[in-house]
């Protein structure tokens, strides 16, 4: 199977995630004989791609691929039988395929047309009922026009051999801005069909609100399981290959993600955002080996798209590394590739060129990554070394450090003086009032108005929707961050961020709440989770399947660093690469007797966290990344381009 | 005592045993290598006389319909349904036209065929399912014969009649099980001797269903593509006339007889005969019946004499006592006279190798060493197992075999005892298949006693319960209404929950509603106690669905509560008009599909008000719709904000559509909206800010700025253009904090370059935001010499950051040593690496820190 080999590294397998979602790909399509047009919602182009590749998609009988809005189809690809539109249920998008089916439609046709709207993952009511406006109906036939309406149940989106994204990006906003079920619901479901592949959960606990809502489905979902005899025997002939599910709200620790992350990936994530295991540079700076163009050939336009998953062996060692130690790395591992070129020279005899000559591929393609990784990482330097991004560390850790800091108040003020981008004052200001359990009264209005000042009245939408989203609130009663921070000693008394001993590393300094808690509760048990606070919206669930001989088994015992449990925690709400990498020290470390895999509805950083709450205010522009590129001009994708969408 | 194999009975003695196996084998009679054995199931004492009647009895001995023959066209009659034993099961009512004839349906309904060419199916119960007219054209034919058939062959199972119209046409009908529109009809090519009147015929199914019809001495075979004759090579002398034909169940074997008694039967090719036969009658007979039991003989009554005939020239008559019916059953005939319901079959090989006087077969063998053992002769016993030693597992498998064969209790709980007797001397080295053997059969002979006992009246035999497969055995039972039995049946042979026990009490449950002797809330409890009970998931949304079809509401409600699939219930709920109900077991699936459908209908059912309340209370459901209006009518988000004292939501709203939307008035009044809202909501910081909003709005615009400039954007596009007083003047309007007019004023005064006015604005007063924001601006555009004015009047310990900015490395040094920042020193080093007098000045700094 092709471009999936970053999915396989694991404890779980989750290449049976992406092969199911191929399968049910596949019964979309439908028959493959068939000639296929394509057409996309934007937005489904890249988690779609991550599932099916070109070459996979033609095979299906997909011989083009267009994006929305599109007009004249059947004009444009005569000789196609069906015109697909994969789409999110969103009235808007809707609207846009009504159009342009009906102008495709407009002129007589010689032969029977077929449009199917596929919604991905889910179909709402609402959408169908758009559709059934202009007559459109789910299964309609004409002699010229054939229509139906079908589902891509694509919820579980792989992203790399321990991480599984639910890919919802309105998640955060869903649940504490609107408070829309659905987001619960999907997080449900598809947490509970991860059963049918990897047997039923033994237990689940979780804290926070939506966590309790979901954990109340999952109950709900296994009585109705286990009310289908045929299903529930199967799942009881499944051996559980999770042990725990922990799930984590994330308003249970709305600090962490508005920290700034230091760890490799969190950092590229913050500076050129990530999507779908992929981010963009400017391309001049890389060497044209990575760049994959011969010397002297004209420069191509656009940024360089590089691919980051666990595939590339060097990206998955620097992945998790706090950035100090980036650098080192990269030097110490191009001395060793010097070393081994040097070898060469030495040797003498054939049979020393020949392994040399078998070892070679490996080396070459370790020296591009090193080269790719160096220029990453020098791009990001340029950054990290700027007084401005340093004064905001400063910021954060007196944020976090300190009870009631009032130094910040005037590196804020400063920052607005200086007229940066709104949402940094509002990431700085939402931080300030998390860490503190809110903030007083006066120091909230100056805020406020300061705010308004400077960057017009409709921020006062922006203010309200962070009040809304909890994220911004005036401070009553007792704090509860400086409580923690000495309970679960979030800050360290030493850091050493090149040999880390403990999960604040990532942070330099400040380890984050959620995994703390995560940690908490493998190492002292439930009741020491439970107390920690938010007591009465922590809970614990046991998926009793005692009849069935694997989990009896299983059960008896003891995890232990040869045969670890595995835990998925699951961050509804989203969560950081900062704390999957966290996470992923947790499970390496040498005593280790759990090993995480993390599921989340979809990555977040603080930025992008902020900036999805302001997107409601008029006149807002996203500026959430120091660095980023924008988006290329994306050439059109037909069936006969190579690799991935 | 009779209603199982197993339960223990005091059968003492030898004699006992022995007049077991006499009565077993009394009413066996040969039939050359053959024996056959009529055994009455049921006497029957119903006062009924067949030769009145049209009779309808189903194959694998299910029910049996009667219905007196018509004299008249329309005349009120009754159709009545009976068990095999005469129990009635339900009564029809008659007042349609003439029935031609009665049959029943492989799923056990009962079809009456009218002459008028129509059809009407009715269940055991009587309850009218549907009628047709069967085709247009016998409308006007008139049907003049119909034959119901059935075949079995291997696994197919199959049925259905055969119609022959007023003028000679024929159609085959089958599917009538699977409804009124789902009947599928042939016509068969016409036959060729249309002119001549056929003598007789059946219909014969292969690999399609075709009809043999003779027409004197000649046969057909009518296809629906065409018609074939058939030369029979008969030694007849004289010419024949065919009068009766009768096919075998697999549609293999064929038999003909003609008015003299002649008899062929051969394949049904008509390629090859088994049996020519002359019963050389005295007179021409007027009426035949004839039946196929298995391959090797068939079954005839003519006038009162029953003749079993079998292979070659074998055969044997039984006297008849008056008029009868059989039916061909998979293993032999049944027959129904006035007085009993009577089995007649062969007497299997199984039953003969134990049974028959005189045999030496391993299983007799066996038996025998039994029945000295039982007699007290246990050296007997003793002698005869040595002898059968080494077949011994054979013999246990021949008792297993011919007990199962047999329908009295007492003869099979004698074989099983023997089987059992030889099972103790195999010990360990018993097949399990054989254990398995023993186990089953005395579980199926369990339930097929039990089954057969007179009040049930169903005496099937093991081999036809066994081709019929216990599912659908269990499917029939609950078909009858034997709900209780089939729950035991179920349990006793460990059908899978999902096949059996589910099935039964869905079923129980769904007529169990409908039964209005008993209260709703009876009803309620018994169901759910009896479902509680039996610990397996049965469907209540669909118990609840008929108990609303049976309009009972209050007991559907009842069981809907007790449905644990939310997408079962919610749907029920609303049709029930239990709004509230349905809401709140939507929102508590907390599947958003559900809450929408929810939404959607009590958006249709209820007024506005009455709907908005109802969400007041299902914040989760107000949520989402919520949602939902924002994509698609945000007037009426508005009003539903109103109306839940939501005004700070409305306030955002209204204030936002200030600044979308395209027309001017609209955007003048939404803010005056927005601003009416906050202050309902008593945000006064916000009624204030929206004041401010629209002041500095008309100010900006005032001042050719465009109208979504901000404050500090005016007050620095006042400094730019040298207008200090208006800038002023903005400050003191909108009470702009100290520190952000400093701001702004620094960066206006640096983007136009006027550094003395910059110098003069320093020394104003104290400024509230330090001296080093000065130098910050200053250093962003680039200008470190007026940066480095400001620098040494900056507090001191943000000087080092600020010289090491604009790069004079010897303050900045002089900074850190000060501030005793030996980091910042070391790091001076580093970017002055390359003058050496700096160097050098840091190491001395450093030395200095360190030594003190």
């Amino acid at each position: 199977m092709a471009a999936a080999g970053h999915l396989s590294g694991g404890r779980l397998n989750l290449t049976l995630l992406r092969e199911a979602a191929r399968d049910e790909l596949k019964a979309v399509l439908g028959d493959e004989r068939q000639k296929k047009v394509i057409v996309w919602d934007e937005s489904l182009i890249k988690p779609v791609g991550l599932i099916a590749e070109v070459p996979f998609l033609k095979q299906l009988g997909v011989y083009k691929m267009v994006r929305l809005p599109v007009s004249n189809l059947t004009e444009a690809y005569p000789e196609a039988n069906e015109y697909l539109f994969f789409t999110k249920a969103k009235v808007s998008m809707v609207e846009q395929i009504v159009q342009s089916i009906r102008e495709s439609t407009a002129r007589k046709q010689q032969t029977a047309k077929k449009f199917t709207v596929v919604f991905v993952p889910y179909a709402t009511q609402h959408c169908i009922d758009k559709f059934e406006e202009y007559k459109m109906t789910n299964g309609l036939k004409l002699p010229t026009f054939e229509f139906a309406i079908t589902e891509y149940r694509l919820e579980t989106l792989p992203l790399d051999s321990d991480v599984i994204s639910l890919d919802l990006s309105t998640a955060f906003t869903d649940l504490y801005l609107q408070s829309d079920p659905t987001v619960v619901h999907q997080a449900a479901r598809a947490i509970g069909k991860l059963q049918a592949v990897f047997g039923l959960y033994p237990k689940i606990v979780g804290k926070g609100k939506y966590a309790k809502d979901v954990g109340t489905i999952l109950s709900r979902m296994h009585t109705e399981m286990m009310a289908n005899p045929g299903f529930a025997q199967s799942l009881k002939e499944l051996t559980p290959q999770i042990d725990m599910v922990v799930l984590l709200d994330r308003t249970v620790d709305l600090l962490t993600p508005l920290c700034t992350q230091l760890t490799y990936e969190g950092l590229i994530d913050e500076l050129y955002g990530i999507t779908y295991g992929a981010s963009k540079f400017p391309r001049e700076t890389f060497s044209e080996d990575v760049q994959n163009v011969r010397k002297g050939d004209p420069p191509t336009p656009g940024p360089l798209t590089v691919p980051l998953t666990s595939e590339e062996e060097v990206f998955g060692k620097l992945r998790d590394f706090n950035f100090r130690k980036v650098g080192k790395y990269l030097s110490s591992e191009a001395k060793k590739i010097k070393e081994i070129y040097d070898e060469r020279k030495k040797a003498e005899t054939v049979s020393d060129l020949k392994q040399f000559v078998q070892k070679l591929p490996h080396i070459q393609a370790t020296k591009l990554s090193l080269s790719r990784h160096t220029t990453i990482a020098e791009l990001i330097k340029n950054t990290t070394d700027r007084d401005d991004f340093l004064g905001m560390l400063h910021a954060e850790q007196c944020l976090r450090e300190e009870d009631n800091s009032d130094k910040v108040l005037d590196y804020t003020e400063k920052c607005m003086g200086m007229g940066e981008p709104v949402s940094k004052i509002l990431r700085l200001m939402c931080m300030q009032s998390v860490a503190n359990g809110g903030l007083k009264p006066r120091l909230m209005e100056q805020y406020k108005r300061e705010i308004l000042q400077s960057y017009g009245y409709q921020n006062l939408i922006s203010l309200c929707n962070l009040e809304k989203a909890g994220l911004l609130r005036l401070q009553e009663g007792k704090p509860t961050f400086p409580l923690l921070r000495r309970q679960l000693r979030l800050i360290p008394e030493q850091i050493d961020e090149l040999n880390p001993k403990d999960i604040s590393y990532v942070f330099s300094g400040y380890a984050p709440l959620s995994v703390r808690l995560v940690e908490t509760l493998e190492q002292s048990g439930y009741q020491a989770f439970e107390e920690c606070f938010a007591r009465d919206l922590t809970f614990q669930i046991t998926q009793d399947n005692s009849s069935s001989p694997a989990q009896a088994q299983r059960k008896k015992r003891l995890p232990t660093s040869d045969r670890p449990q595995v835990v998925l925690v699951f961050f509804l709400g989203g969560c950081t690469y900062a704390e999957i990498s966290a996470l992923r020290f947790l499970s390496e470390k040498e005593d280790a007797v759990t090993e995480y895999i993390v599921g989340t509805t979809h990555i977040i950083n603080g930025q992008a966290m902020v900036d999805s709450v302001l997107s409601e205010t008029p006149l807002f522009v996203p500026t959430h990344l120091w660095n980023s590129l924008g988006d290329e001009p994306v050439p059109k994708v037909t069936a006969s381009d190579r690799g991935s969408l | 005592s009779d209603s199982g194999p197993d339960k223990d009975t005091t059968v003492d003695m030898a004699e006992r045993a022995a007049d077991i196996q006499a009565s077993a084998t009394a009413d066996w009679n040969p039939l050359g290598e053959i024996y056959v054995k009529r055994y009455s199931n049921y006497e029957l004492d119903w006062g009924i006389n067949l030769a009145d009647y049209l009779v309808a009895m189903s194959p694998f001995a299910g029910p049996l319909a009667l219905m007196p023959k018509q004299r008249q066209t329309s005349m009120k009659s009754e159709i009545t349904i009976y068990t095999l034993a005469g129990k009635k099961i339900s009564t029809i009512t008659w007042e349609g036209g003439r029935v031609i004839e009665l049959g029943w349906t492989l799923s056990e309904n009962l079809v009456c065929v009218l002459e008028d060419g129509s059809m009407i199916i009715y269940d055991i119960f009587g309850q009218f399912l549907y009628s047709r007219i069967i085709q247009r054209e016998i409308q006007t034919s008139r049907v003049q014969e119909c034959k119901f058939f059935s075949y079995t062959d291997k696994d197919k199972v199959f049925g259905g009649f055969a119609v022959m119209t007023c003028n000679t046409e024929f159609y085959i009908i089958v599917d009538i099980d699977k409804g009124k529109d789902e009947v599928r009809i042939k016509k068969l090519a016409a036959l060729p001797d249309a002119s001549s009147k056929p003598g007789c015929w059946a219909p014969l199914c292969k690999e399609s269903t075709s009809v043999i019809v003779t027409v004197e001495d000649r046969v057909y075979l009518l296809s629906h593509l065409d018609a074939t004759l058939y030369e029979i090579n008969c030694g007849k002398k004289s010419a024949t006339c065919w009068m009766e034909v009768a096919v075998s169940l697999n549609g293999k074997a064929v038999a003909l007889i003609d008015r003299e008694g002649y008899m062929w039967a051969g394949t049904t090719d008509f390629k090859s005969s088994d049996t020519e036969f002359d019963l050389q009658l005295k007179q021409k007979v007027a009426r035949v019946q004839m039946q196929w039991g298995e391959m090797d003989y068939f079954v005839l009554v003519i006038d009162r004499i029953m003749f079993v005939k079998g292979l070659g020239k074998h055969w044997c008559k039984y006297p008849m006592n008056g008029p009868c019916c059989l039916l061909a059953e998979v293993d032999g005939v049944r027959i129904l006279t006035n007085t009993a319901c009577e089995f007649i079959h062969r007497v299997s090989t199984k039953s003969l190798n134990v049974l028959r006087i005189g045999v030496m077969e391993p299983g007799a063998l066996l038996n025998d060493a039994y029945k000295e053992y039982e007699g007290d002769e246990s050296h007997k016993a003793d002698e005869f197992v040595r002898f059968i030693k080494d077949k011994l597992s054979i013999a246990v498998s021949q008792c297993i075999e011919a007990a199962g064969e047999e329908f009295v209790p007492k003869v099979q709980k004698s074989l099983l005892k023997s089987a059992n007797f030889g099972k103790g001397f195999l010990g360990s080295e018993i097949q399990p298949d054989l254990v398995n053997a023993f186990v089953e059969t005395c579980r199926e002979l369990r339930v097929l006693n039990s089954v057969r006992l007179s009040k049930i009246g169903i005496p099937i035999t093991l081999r036809q319960y066994r081709r019929l497969s216990s599912g659908v055995f269990v499917d029939r039972l609950i078909y009858h209404g034997l709900y209780h039995l089939a729950l035991e049946i179920c349990e006793f042979l460990k059908i899978p929950p999902s096949e059996g026990t589910v099935k039964v009490l869905r079923n129980w449950a769904l007529k169990k509603v409908q039964d209005k002797s008993m209260s709703d809330a009876e009803v309620a409890q018994k169901i759910k106690k009896k479902l509680k009970d039996a610990n397996v998931v049965v469907s209540y949304g669909e118990i609840a669905r008929a108990a609303m079809d049976a309009k009972r509401l209050t007991l559907a409600a009842d069981l809907l509560r007790n449905e644990i699939f939310a997408q079962d219930q919610v749907p029920l709920l609303l049709e029930m008009d239990s709004d509230s109900t349905a809401l709140e077991k939507a929102v508590e699936s907390g599947d958003p599909k559900l809450i929408h459908q929810v939404l959607r209908q009590l958006k249709l059912k209820l007024t506005t008000e009455r709907y908005y309340q109802m969400l007041h209370f299902r914040p989760v459901a107000a949520a989402l719709y919520c949602k939902v209006l924002k994509e698609t009518d945000q007037e009426q988000l508005l009003r539903l904000y109103r109306q839940e004292s939501l005004f700070v939501e409305s306030g955002c709203m209204y204030f936002a559509q200030s600044f979308t939307a395209r027309d001017t008035d609209i955007r003048k009044q939404r803010l005056f909206d927005a601003q009416k809202e906050f202050r309902d909501a008593q945000d006064i910081f916000a009624t204030k800010a929206i004041e401010e909003h629209a002041k500095l709005t008309t100010e900006v615009v005032k001042l050719g700025l465009k109208e979504t400039a901000t404050l500090s954007e005016a007050v620095i596009w006042c400094v730019k253009n040298r207008q200090p007083r208006q800038a002023e003047q903005l400050r003191k309007d909108f009470k702009m904090t100290d520190h952000q007019y400093w701001w702004a004023m620094i960066r206006g005064l640096c983007d136009i370059g006027d550094y003395a006015e910059l110098d003069r604005f320093s020394k104003q007063k104290k400024p509230p935001i330090g001296f080093e924001a000065f130098a910050e601006v200053c250093i962003t555009h680039d200008n470190y010499r007026e940066a480095a004015k400001y620098i040494p009047k900056a507090a001191l310990e943000n000087k080092y950051h600020l010289y090491l900015r604009i790069q004079d490395y010897s303050k900045a040094a002089d900074a850190a040593f000060q501030t005793r920042n030996i980091g910042g020193l070391d790091e001076v080093a580093i970017k002055a690496a390359r003058t050496p007098e700096i160097v050098d000045l840091v190491r001395q700094m450093k030395a200095k820190l360190e030594g003190r």
